[in-house]
Order: C-alpha cells, then sequence, then structure tokens
C-alpha cells in the first residue's frame, strides 16, 4: 500500500519512514555532531589562515541551514518564511567572510 | 487531522507568530554583532588571534554538541505533542533543560577561569568582544530555559494536545534560535583565525 503521507511531511511530524532507520531528526542531528566535529578539527590541527576560516565558515551556515529548515520546520513552507533562516544566514555570513578576506 | 489538511502547504512557521518577529528582532541583533567582530578583527588580527589561543575550544565543542542535543532532544517534544503524547513531550523537555544546564555549567566554569585571571571587558578589545557576545547568548540560553521549563510543566500537567500545541512549537522555535546563534558564534570567536 502506498504511503499515504510525503516525505515533507514525515520530516515535520518526524515520523519514521517505512524503510527501518534512524528518524529524519535523527539523521539531522548525527549530520550536526559530524560537521562541529570537523569544525573543531580543523581548529585544532589546522594553522588558519583564509581558506581554513572560509571553510568553517561555509560549515557553520550550512548547520544552520539545517537547523532553520529541519528544526525550526520551515521546510515544507511556502512565501517568504520559508527562507527567512537562510536569508539572515547569508547577510552575517558574508559580511563575516568580507572582513576575514580584508584582514588576510 | 486529515492527510489533506497535512498536505496543504503551510505559510506561517509553527509556533506564535509574536515570537517569530521576537526571533528575527534577536537574529538581527546578533548579526550586528558578529559583524562588528569581524570588522573590529580586521584592524587588529594579530591581537585577536592571539588571545583567541586562550579559549578553552574543548569546552567550546562540548557546548555546542550539548546545544545541538537539546535542540534534537526539542524536536521530538515537537513530535511527541503532535502525536498527543504529552508526557513523553514533557520528558523531552526535561532533557533539553538537562543539555541546557550543561552548557550554563561549562561557559560558567569558562568564565570562572578567565576572571579568576584578571580578564575583563577592558582587557583588550578582543575579550570585550568575547565576553559580551558569549554573555548576552549566556542570558539567551537562560532565557530559553526558563521557557522550556514553563512549557515542561504545562505539557506535564496536560496542558497541551495535538490539536492545540502552539506553545510548545513556539518555545522550540526560540530554543532552536539559540542554537541557531551558537552555530556561527562557536566557529566565528573560538576556530576562525
Amino acid at each position: 500500500m502506498a504511503d499515504p503521507l510525503s516525505p515533507g511531511v514525515r520530516d515535520a511530524l518526524s515520523l519514521p519512514e517505512r524503510s527501518r532507520g534512524p528518524l529524519p531528526c535523527t539523521r539531522v542531528w548525527l549530520v550536526l555532531v559530524g560537521l562541529t566535529l570537523a569544525t573543531f578539527l580543523i581548529g585544532e590541527v589546522g594553522q588558519g589562515g583564509l581558506a581554513a576560516s572560509l571553510l568553517v565558515l561555509g560549515l557553520a551556515l550550512a548547520k544552520g541551514w539545517l537547523v532553520g529548515d529541519r528544526f525550526m520546520g520551515l521546510a515544507g513552507l511556502r512565501g517568504p518564511w520559508r527562507w527567512v533562516i537562510g536569508l539572515w544566514l547569508v547577510v552575517p555570513g558574508t559580511l563575516i567572510a568580507t572582513a576575514f578576506v580584508l584582514a588576510a | 487531522m486529515t492527510v489533506a489538511a497535512l498536505e496543504a502547504p503551510r505559510r506561517y512557521p509553527p509556533g506564535d507568530l509574536a515570537i517569530w518577529i521576537f526571533i528575527l528582532a534577536e537574529l538581527a541583533v546578533f548579526a550586528i554583532f558578529f559583524a562588528a567582530y569581524a570588522f573590529a578583527r580586521v584592524g587588529n588580527v594579530e591581537l585577536f588571534d592571539t588571545y583567541q589561543q586562550t579559549l578553552d575550544r574543548r569546552a567550546a565543542l562540548v557546548n555546542t554538541l550539548a546545544l545541538i542535543t537539546s535542540s534534537w532532544f526539542v524536536v521530538r517534544a515537537v513530535a511527541a505533542i503532535r502525536g498527543d503524547d504529552a508526557r513523553a513531550c514533557a520528558r523531552w523537555l526535561l532533557a533539553a533543560l538537562a543539555m541546557g544546564c550543561l552548557f550554563l555549567v561549562v561557559k560558567g566554569a569558562e568564565y570562572a577561569h578567565h576572571l579568576g585571571a584578571g580578564v575583563t571587558l577592558s582587557t583588550n578589545e578582543f575579550y570585550m568582544f568575547y565576553l559580551s557576545l558569549t554573555f548576552f547568548h549566556f542570558m539567551h540560553v537562560m532565557l530559553g530555559m526558563v521557557i522550556l521549563a514553563a512549557v515542561a510543566l504545562k505539557a506535564h500537567r496536560g496542558g497541551y494536545s495535538a490539536a492545540e500545541h502552539t506553545g510548545v512549537e513556539s518555545g522550540a522555535s526560540y530554543w532552536h534560535m539559540v542554537d541557531l546563534v551558537w552555530l556561527i558564534l562557536f566557529p566565528l570567536v573560538y576556530v576562525m583565525r
């Protein structure tokens, strides 16, 4: 029998998919943990510099987008609210990147 | 709720619209703070990079994982109340609160270390930004915990259901905002150099 709920609705409700495996929100949490550990390791082993800083900033923006889209529930919206967190991430993200390029 | 109703695309985010206006105002303030830190660093790169090395990056890692995990617990709490399980909702919120407590303890230990070493807002420009930015966020964590505790108590008393749980979604949205801000603050202040 076909699943009556779309993947988007399942995500919003955090319902398990028909196939066995972790909940969608658990998968997002695991990705966030992985990106956080990557950020930490870059800080620990790297010598810094513009490329590493921009990479770390990119990881942070990706994490922020996941939190807005999946945890805050904006993924299933239509209209301007769908993009509000993404827009917020772009503004300080661009300013921070510009400042680090200027400082390099 | 019918499947057709579930499938209808929503126009507004979960929770009360007023909390979202508040969240956007908070995010705007933090965005200004972040930009101010980054552009202040342009004029004094050596000082910022030198004193950044005095911060405890491992403590910041623990705190990042604590907030991410608390946000995940809050998502589970919202899913529980949508499934009409108020007790489970309250339990997930208590788990999120425990993670919030961990954050406060770790950050408090960091502050104790720095203050014990004689660091103040006027020590230098880096510490001025570090202390003011992180303490401003620290206060938001405390406010978020008060909100989550109030929501958990009401959920425990049966004040929410699958049909009416706007309060749970509003509290959850605020807590995710607190997490979101830290996700930018952590790399900016502790890692990027």
